[in-house]
Order: structure tokens, then sequence, then C-alpha cells
């Protein structure tokens, strides 16, 4: 009786575990078998890189919102890795006790933040003051990089603290034992070694601001046009399906879930490539 | 080997004198007084949590990272006070090498690693780079087993050679004094004799300092022995200090006899 009872609950440990991971096959089916007709219809050239979308007339290409999607990336890249890097650094290897406990659940809390929330505080805060200062209607790449490079913050910032963190104490102590300073040490020695971990959390990060959606729609304007800088709104590939979905019929809804595909490939590439060098080291 | 005469021939490099050391509230050492002489080898001896170490780490200032740490009294080398507020340590710990108790090489290449102290104190020739690893590799002994793998991680290099790398890491910079904090602790047999030759060869140039728990290895290897113990309040402090022949054969003092001839510790 009692082995029948272990053997049990295990049946229905591995039926629960397996129904976690049937639900990504499902997606995963349900997005190709949805989206792929549309595609061999149109093209995979014309759809990737067709420069009008413009469902009513059966044009569909969504050019416009790759390039949406990679500059506003790029944008949350360019203002959010650096900062999460030194703010990860500083919370490893300079921040007294005391401050640490105050900033590591701080961060903590930025990742529970609901991304509609982040997206409102954008629309009244970010997109004025980028259309008073800056020129350009405000609802742009650039209010899309900042919330995104915010979004961002707390998975690479943790990810990197504990990447430098599991570092052997002994690296730095040989390296100031060779009369190397504090800074140089990290430098030329922490950063380096850690370098494998730091560039996963990177990716791992960039693919959240790749898949991001609410945020994004509420301040970049959502403009299906190539931008010229970064004052001019764009549309992600995810702004576009979280636009449209509501409304979307036939052919239509076909090619959203085509966008989803190239979505889900980008962001599987991504995380791939994140595991690939975690697991090299 | 003839120690005895070190005491009055060899001059002084590193004196201390009547040193304290304090982490926080908790005093680890009290009133060491001793004279280390130049280019012999100074053993430091003692059971566990005699303060060792610390003295040791007060040479290079490695306990400078440890918070609430605090030093009185005096510690020169040479001439140069090692706690004066205008102390260069980026200099002394150029000049006060160190090689810890686990070999503990960088995670980059065999080259690399022993370029890696000259390069960040400005040799930046690529040809005067390759000098120095093919030098300090030789002087060390490795240079035969790895001159055909300088490119290759450091990390996968056995454990003897990886103390010898750390060795011949430390020497690169061009120290006066090499502390060495149980060093072959980590070694087999085999590797602690290679360890040891080498430390009687440094010696001719450079000043030796290492902390051992091994007596025998003192008694084998080293010019000079301090035996430390910790006091009734748990600080350390140095009971007796003279030529290694003499600490053996007639220790002074009742607890070094006790020591050595095993009876605790």
């Amino acid at each position: 009786m009692k082995k029948f009872k272990e053997n049990f609950s295990e049946r229905v440990f591995l039926l629960l575990a397996l129904s976690a991971l049937s639900v990504l096959a499902l997606i995963t089916v349900f997005i190709f078998t949805k989206g792929i007709p549309l595609i061999a219809k149109v093209g995979v050239v014309n759809f990737i890189f067709g420069m009008k979308w413009s469902p009513s007339q059966g044009s569909y290409g969504i050019f416009p919102m790759i390039v949406g999607t990679i500059s506003v990336t790029l944008g949350a890249a360019i203002i959010g890795i650096p900062i999460a890097i030194c703010c990860s650094i500083f919370l490893a290897e300079f921040a007294p006790a005391t401050l640490r406990n105050i900033f590591r659940p701080a961060i903590q809390l930025l990742a529970g933040i609901p991304s509609v929330v982040y997206g409102f505080w954008g629309v009244l805060f970010i997109v004025p003051m980028i259309r008073n200062y800056l020129g350009g209607p405000g609802l742009s790449i650039l209010a899309g990089s900042i919330i995104l490079a915010i979004m961002i913050l707390p998975t690479i910032i943790s990810i990197t603290e504990v990447t430098i963190l599991a570092l052997p104490r002994h690296y730095k102590d040989g390296a100031l034992a060779l009369g190397l300073t504090h800074w140089q040490t990290i430098r030329h020695l922490l950063l380096p070694a850690a370098k494998s971990g730091i560039v996963a959390a990177i990716i791992l990060g960039l693919g959240r601001a790749v898949g991001e959606t609410m945020a994004v729609i509420m301040v970049v304007g959502n403009a299906v046009a190539l931008p010229e800088t970064i004052l001019d709104p764009v549309r992600t590939m995810t702004t576009n399906i979280g636009i449209e979905m509501g409304y979307a019929s036939g052919e239509h809804q076909q090619a959203l879930f085509a966008t989803g595909i190239v979505l889900f490939i980008i962001i599987m590439i991504m995380n791939a490539t994140a595991q690939y060098i975690t697991r090299k080291k | 080997m003839d120690n005895l005469r070190i005491m009055s021939e060899h001059r002084t490099k590193i004196k201390t004198e009547e040193v304290n050391l304090f982490y926080g509230d908790f005093q680890a050492l009290k009133n060491v007084s001793m004279d280390i002489k130049e280019c012999a080898i100074t053993a430091i001896i003692g059971p566990s949590g005699c303060g060792k170490s610390s003295l040791l780490r007060l040479f290079n200032r490695m306990n400078d990272v440890i918070p609430g740490v605090k030093v009185e009294g005096k510690i020169l080398l040479d001439d140069l006070s090692i706690y004066d507020k205008n102390m260069d340590v980026v200099n002394l710990k150029k000049r006060v090498g160190m090689v810890f108790q686990k070999p503990n090489p960088f995670p980059m290449s065999i080259y690399d690693n022993i370029a890696f102290g000259p390069k960040h104190h400005g040799i930046k020739q690529r040809a005067l780079l390759d000098e120095i690893v093919e030098r300090n590799l030789k002087q060390v002994a490795l240079w035969n087993e790895v001159k055909d793998k300088l490119k290759q991680s450091a990390l996968d290099l056995p454990m003897g050679q990886q103390q010898l790398l750390c060795i011949a890491r430390a020497l690169a910079v061009e120290p006066e004094v090499i502390l060495m904090d149980e060093s072959c602790s980590a070694l087999d047999p085999e590797s602690t004799m290679r360890v040891e030759g080498l430390m009687d060869e440094l010696a001719q140039k450079y000043t030796i300092i290492i902390v051992t728990h091994s007596m025998e290895q003192a008694a084998r290897a080293s010019d000079m022995t301090a035996f430390m113990m910790m006091n009734d309040d748990r600080s350390g402090g140095l009971v007796e200090y003279g030529p290694t022949e003499q600490i053996f054969s007639t220790p002074k003092d009742k607890r070094t006899e006790d020591y050595i001839t095993g009876r605790f510790g």
C-alpha cells in the first residue's frame, strides 16, 4: 500500500510537471499552425522585409516593426546596461552591508512593478519631458528605450551581482597582493572572469525588452513607419500584436500570429545563446 | 645550514616593535617585536589561532580590507614605516609579494598570469613581457614544463605547478620580500619538496617569510624560526624567536619546548 502511494504521488508530480511543459508545446504549435500559412502565402522575404503593413489591402510587411523592436531594444541596452553593470559592481564590491540591504530589495521591487504602471509613468512624465525639451511628438523610440532600460535593470543587476559574488575570493586576494588597487582588480580581473555570466545577464535582460508589450504600447506612438531619428514614433512587433489582436480576423489575424513566430524565434535564439554562454564556462 | 650566523651577519629587512593588531574590539596580536633578517627564510610556527597569518599579512597590508582593522606599534620595511599615513600601498605590495595557501592562478593563460602584475605596473612592450615571463618561469623551474603551452589556461595545470606559477607571478613584479602563507599545505609531498628547494634558492636574493603548520618544514627549510602562541585573552603573541637550529635544539622557553616536542598544538 505504501509503495503504491509512493508511486502514485510520483506520477502525479510527473504529470503536473509535464503539463507545464505541454503548455509550451501547445502554444508553440498553435502559433506556428496559425501563422505559417500566411508566411507561406506572402513569402518569408516579403513578410520580413516588406515595408508596407496594410491589412485592409492585404499587404503584410513587418520590416518597420522589426526596425522598431531593434531600435527600442538597442536604446534600452545603451541606456540600461552601463547603469546595471555599475550598480551590480557597486553592490557586489563597494556597498557597505547596510546600504546593500536597502538596495537589493529595492531593485527586486523594480521587477515587481506591473508594466502598465511603467507605461503610465512614461506617458505622464517621460513623454512630455521629451516633447518639451527635445521636440517631436514625445511618443518615441527614446521614450520606449528609457522605460525599457529601467525595466531590464533588475534582471541584469541581480544576475551580474550573483556572478561577481560567486567568483573565488582568492582571485581578488591574488590581485591585491600584486599591488593592484581595488578598482583595477575589479576592472582587469573580476569583470573578465565574470564575463560569461554578465553577457548572459545582458541577453536575458534584452530578451525581456524585446518581449515587453504594455509599457511600450503606451510610450512609443505605434506609427508603422521607418523612424528617422530617435524622437520619431515606432511600432514594435509586440505592440503590433497587442494593438490589433482585438479586432483582427482571417488573414489579418494570421499575420499577427506570423509576427508572433518571428518574435518567438528571436527570443528563443537569445535565451539559447544566454544558456549556451553560461554553460560553456 | 649555518643559520646561527645569520642573526649577526644579515641586516634586518623588516622590524616590528611592540605591534598590536585589532579586528574591531578583538585583539589579534599583542606586543610582537621581532627583526626579520634579509636574504634568509624566516618561519612562523605555532598552534592554530595564534595569529601567525595575521602577523604575516601585516607586512604587505593585506589586512587592510578587513573592516575595523587597527594597527598599533611600528613595522618598518628597511627604514620605511609600513603603516605610515603617507605609505604608498601599491609600492609596498610591489616590494612585498605574497603566495597563498591554496594555489590561486587567475582564470587566464599561463603567460597572462605572469604578465599580469608587470602589465599593471606599467610594462607594455611585448618583448619585455616575453622576457619577464620566461625569466620568472625559469626561476621557479617551471619553464621546461610549460614553455609549449603558455597560451593554455593556468587552471588546467596540476596543483603543484599552479603553486610554482603563483610564486613566479609574485616574483614577476620584482619584490624584495616574499610572504608565503602555508603555501605547501595544499600540495603533495613531491611538490612540497620542489617548493622548499625553490625557497632555498630564492633566499639568496629575497627575504622569505613563511607561515607553516608543519614543524618539520620549519625545521628543515628555515633559517630563523618564530614560535607564537595564543595568550590567555586569546590574542596572539610571540613566545620565542631565534635561529632555527637553536629553537629546535635548545629552546629557551618551556612552552616552545612543549610545542616542538609535540606535547600540545
